[in-house]
């Protein structure tokens, strides 16, 4: 690039001005870091969803990939003990909830407006954090379903 | 609390601490040792497979979750 070709794109470059720039009215701050919410909102539903995958794999597919035995054998080693009883609803309920929460705090911003009595809420477009969050309900939903289901079969014998 | 054992890139959690190097050893130890005792009780190669993953996975999110609370992470919005 030559002085004079250097100084016609110096030239060409466009100043700074105040003219149309309004100073924002408020400053927004997340809770939560949003890449951190969502790498952990990954972590907390790789279990539930390959537990799904499987569950997939052996009714639908009839692929019985044996997970599931092993599963119960393992849910039942983990009812022995009340403590260790926590695990499983820890890691299929807790945790997706815990994820819509991070993913959610992440996301949203409040501002309370002290003049009109009301509390702004807006939610920033973050296509990830917002499809873990709805993964995570989904996830939730599907356990839920199958707890109320499992447990009027259970009543009604 | 202001702890910096961890530093996220993507979704994993690298250690950057001696507390981190531990924690990071200590689960690569238990994940070796659940292989080779799903191994012992197995019938084939797949199913060692699929019951390890399982059981990596839960090491991996209590990894996770510790990496998670111990990386100091700006909020930048």
């Amino acid at each position: 690039m030559d002085e004079k070709e250097f100084n016609d794109k110096m030239n060409r470059l466009r100043k700074p001005g105040f003219e149309n720039h309004q100073p924002d009215t408020s400053l927004r701050l997340a809770i939560i870091n949003s890449k951190k919410s969502a790498a952990m909102g990954v972590w907390f539903l790789v279990v539930p969803c390959y537990f799904l995958f499987m569950v997939l794999m052996k009714y639908y597919f009839n692929v019985n990939l044996h997970l599931i035995g092993i599963f119960e054998d393992f849910i039942a080693s983990l009812d022995k003990s009340p403590v260790t009883k926590l695990i499983p609803p820890l890691f299929f309920i807790v945790l997706p909830i815990a994820g819509i929460v991070i993913n959610l705090l992440s996301i949203m911003f409040f501002e309370y407006d002290k003049d009109r009595q009301q509390i702004n809420i807006s939610v920033k477009l973050k296509p990830f954090n917002i499809l873990l969050v709805l993964i995570s309900f989904a996830v939730i939903s599907i356990f839920m379903l199958y707890l109320v289901i499992e447990n009027i079969h259970y009543l009604n014998n | 609390m202001n702890l910096r054992w961890f530093v996220r890139k993507g979704i994993l959690f690298f250690p950057v601490s001696i507390i981190g190097w531990i924690i990071s050893l200590a689960s690569i130890v238990l994940c070796v040792y659940l292989f080779m005792d799903i191994d012992s009780r197995s019938h084939s190669a797949s199913d060692t497979l699929i019951n390890f993953v399982f059981m990596a996975l839960l090491v991996a999110v209590v990894y996770s979750i510790i990496g998670y609370f111990t990386s100091n992470e700006k909020v930048k919005e």
